[in-house]
């Protein structure tokens, strides 16, 4: 229903044409009684006047005057203003039908029929005026009804199924920004894809045999070459012998935008646009759903082991720019991964798909651990960093609601059994976890009974035989008195960050005892203090090393920074930089477990250390008449080369001390000396001098 | 004396009492004023043999009758024009003559009934 809003009377000018005076009175009188504004006059000539100096709502003209008869007068009042705004009423004979017809032709819009019937007369106005309100609020909303289509940009179209000719409305032509209101079918098929076209054809085709009304999205592209998506409408309408399609084609595209970009929020990770868990696990599901056959799906969660510590240096902006460069590697060089999900702040996940057997994901895992042997190289600096790979496999892992989270916990044993390899899940793996949380938790109660110690190896020198270093090694001694090894909490420390106190506690232990063994007179004995990676880019490490050393009163060049080859490799210019001002506190440095890593010689030479321990993994083998000891000569030679100091570890035989003595090595460490001790086992060993036979 | 309901059409002119209420004096004290010559004017035209003039003035004293509910005017003058409209060769002398008497019975009857003061 449609609202009129009739104009007051008062406001309602209504103007009477007539040649005669009386009932031109008569009239007015009549209409003034109704409240209505009058104007009158006697002849055509003045009406036209009137109307063009001021538009009245409406007049009444009598048809049969002198000079300019009503005929000519509608015509001519007509020119002025149309239907929607001026109805004219005109006054004739009730037998006259012929003028009626006239004056319809002329532009009139009622008439009324002479002699007047005048209680009647105040109500044909009436109706005129509405009626004009109807035509002006139908235009109006016709108007609206053409601004909303083209707000909505929805056009109307049909089509003859026997011509093929489309026909475009205003707003369809303007949408597609054709200018024909006529087109072949096949002509408009060309703005469209061929897959597109072929299911428009398809949808109408069915909706010809069916006659059910079809709905299709599409794109379309303009003459100016520009792509729109459009959604279109088309049901089967049978006008005569005519059967027609009738539809409606709306512009979709931003709508279809924004839809792409909730599609892309909901499923992607925003830091690094890459996709996120969700989109892993909708891969997942769709493979779940739809795979009939016996291929294999691989799930695999990879984790850059040291990029969180890495990252709380150098910040959020690093990680993701690291993420993004390693998921691009990922991508350029192994086909079979398509996509990469970022599924937490330093781990991916990864469908690998149609495998025919778990050996090619394990050759897919080797080939990525390969492919983070180079460093991924941001703002000119070289980043290393060892990465963990778990995997679930998807028919064999009946759990098919968990396979993420199975690949996550395969990686995160891979990461505690240090990394740098791929585990397939297990279900035994929950049970090793939930050991791992009693673990956690019991390590936070440590700290607090100060369950953690330090226990020192000592080194001794190969030119005099004495002792003159120790390496601290953290030992976890719980309330039973069970000594716990490192392998089983270290990782853990690092995982949960607890390694930064350990490492503060261990530090302290050492500086005291090396302070105390000088100030008891038992000789200066340098202690070689391990930094884990996560302290070695905390911020607070240099200050807190300064404190420590305040606090203990040890002298700097007693203290011994050790540092792993593959932590020094992660960020080279992080390590130049940290090493250099430990360094310049008068800290020795040194370089941990020397050969087992990625560093080359050019990348050592850059680097602020004093001393080179070289890997036990070297000394271990050579046997007694020194087989087996080619690479310990080689790694030697070439740590002379760099004049370091040189330390071996993993000196369990008399033949191992003599060889290493005879190749050069300054000091040696191992359970040829002794184990790691406890500090009055320390003292008593020192005392004791048994290292001198 | 001739009948009310010769003359005029009662229930038009009951109509106009009720939506013009004293207004309806106006109106017929108009239609005299401009009218007083009319019957001249009809001879005139008529003695000048000018017929299209005495179409025009019947057609519009038809009108101007019919309106106010003067029904005996109104029919004379629909004659006259008529008869020439048609070609019927009307006596128009005599419907003047006819036009003119009904004219003042009329007047008086409206008078009479209190449309028209004297």
């Amino acid at each position: 229903m449609i609202a009129v809003n009739t104009k007051p009377e008062a406001d309602t000018t209504v103007l009477i044409v007539d040649d005669d005076n009386v009932t031109r009175l008569t009239i007015k009188k009549i209409l003034q009684k109704s409240g209505y504004n009058i104007a009158d006059v006697d002849s055509g000539e003045k009406a036209i006047d009137y109307c063009i100096r001021n538009l009245p709502d409406l007049v009444l003209l009598d048809l049969m005057m002198p000079d300019l008869d009503g005929y000519e007068t509608c015509k001519a009042l007509r020119g002025i203003a149309d239907y929607n705004r001026l109805p004219i009423i005109i006054l004739t004979g009730l037998d006259d039908l012929e003028s009626i017809d006239k004056a319809f032709n002329a532009g009139s819009t009622d008439f009324i029929t002479k002699p007047i019937n005048w209680p009647l007369l105040t109500q044909r106005v009436r109706y005129s005026l509405r009626t004009r309100e109807l035509f002006h609020e139908l235009i109006k909303s016709k108007k609206k009804l053409t601004r909303a289509h083209n707000i909505a940009r929805i056009g109307y179209w049909e089509m003859d199924l026997k011509s093929n000719m489309v026909s475009l409305f205003d707003e369809t032509r303007h949408l597609l920004g054709l200018q024909q209101e006529h087109y072949n079918m096949d002509d408009l098929m060309l703005h469209i894809n061929d897959i597109d076209a072929n299911k428009i054809r398809d949808c109408i085709h069915h909706t010809i045999k069916s006659g059910n009304p079809y709905k299709i999205d599409h794109s379309f592209i303009n003459d100016d070459g520009i792509e729109f998506m459009m959604s279109q409408q088309g049901e089967l309408v049978i006008r005569g012998e005519h059967q027609i399609i009738a539809g409606t084609l709306q512009d979709i595209t931003e709508h279809k935008q924004a839809e792409d970009l909730i599609y892309f929020h909901r499923y992607h990770d925003p830091a690094t646009a890459l996709p996120n868990k969700e989109y892993l696990q909708k891969q997942l599901n769709d493979i779940i759903q739809t795979s009939q056959n016996p291929d294999i799906t691989a799930i695999v969660n990879l984790s850059f082991d040291r990029l969180r510590s890495i990252g709380s240096t150098i910040g959020e902006d690093f990680i993701n720019q690291f993420l993004r460069q390693s998921s691009e590697r990922i991508l350029n060089n192994i086909s079979q991964i398509q996509s990469i999900s970022r599924i937490s702040t330093t781990t991916f996940g990864f469908l690998i798909n149609t495998l025919e057997s778990n050996q090619q994901v394990e050759l897919i895992c080797d080939t990525l651990i390969k492919l983070f042997n180079t460093p991924i190289t941001i703002n000119n600096h070289e980043y290393h960093t060892n990465i963990s790979l778990g995997i679930s496999l998807h028919p064999a892992d009946s759990d098919s609601n968990n396979l993420i989270n199975h690949a996550v916990t395969a990686q995160k044993i891979c990461f505690l059994e240090g990394g740098n390899k791929y585990l397939l899940y297990s279900n035994d793996m929950d049970e090793y976890t939930k050991g791992k949380l009693v673990l956690e938790n019991s390590m936070r109660g440590a700290f607090d009974n100060n369950e953690f110690y330090a226990f020192f190896q000592p080194q001794i020198n190969t030119a005099n035989n004495t002792i003159t270093g120790m390496e601290a090694l953290a030992r976890w001694i719980d309330a039973d008195g069970k000594i716990i090894p490192p392998d089983s909490f270290i990782p853990l420390a690092e995982e949960t960050g607890l390694i930064i106190e350990l490492g503060k506690e261990i530090l302290r232990q050492s500086c005291y005892f090396a302070k105390k063994i000088l100030d008891d007179g038992l000789g200066t004995i340098r202690v070689g203090v391990n930094l884990s990676a996560m302290q070695f880019n905390d911020k607070n490490l240099l200050l807190e090393i300064k404190k420590t050393l305040e606090d203990t009163g040890l002298i700097p060049d007693q203290l011994e920074i050790e540092i792993t080859e593959s932590i020094a490799m992660t960020d080279i210019s992080h390590a130049i930089t940290t090493l250099s001002k430990i360094r310049d506190m008068g800290i020795k440095t040194s370089m941990d477990d020397f050969g087992t890593g990625y560093s080359s010689l050019s990348y050592l030479q850059k680097l602020p250390l004093d001393t080179l321990k070289i890997d036990q993994s070297f000394i271990r083998p050579i046997e007694v008449d020194y087989k087996n000891s080619e690479i310990a000569r080689a790694i030697i030679a070439m740590a002379q080369s760099l004049k370091m100091h040189l330390i071996a570890e993993g000196a369990e035989e008399a033949h191992h001390y003599r060889l290493l003595k005879e190749l050069g090595c300054n000091e040696v460490q191992g359970y040829y000396f002794s184990k790691p001790l406890q500090q009055d086992q320390f003292i008593d060993y020192i005392n004791k001098q048994t290292y001198l036979l | 004396m001739t009948d009310t309901s010769d003359l005029l059409k009662l229930s038009t002119i009951n109509e106009l009492k009720e939506v013009l209420d004293d207004d309806i004096f106006e109106i017929y004290s108009e239609f005299r004023s401009d009218n007083q010559n009319i019957i001249t004017q009809f001879n005139t035209a008529a003695a000048s043999g000018n017929e299209e003039a005495v179409l025009q003035l019947a057609h519009t004293l038809k009108g101007t009758a019919g309106n106010i509910g003067l029904h005996k005017i109104c029919n004379i003058a629909d004659q006259l024009e008529k008869g020439i409209r048609n070609n019927s060769s009307p006596d128009i002398s005599s419907l003047i003559n006819q036009l003119e008497s009904s004219y003042n019975q009329t007047l008086e009857k409206l008078i009479e009934i209190g449309l028209l003061v004297e």
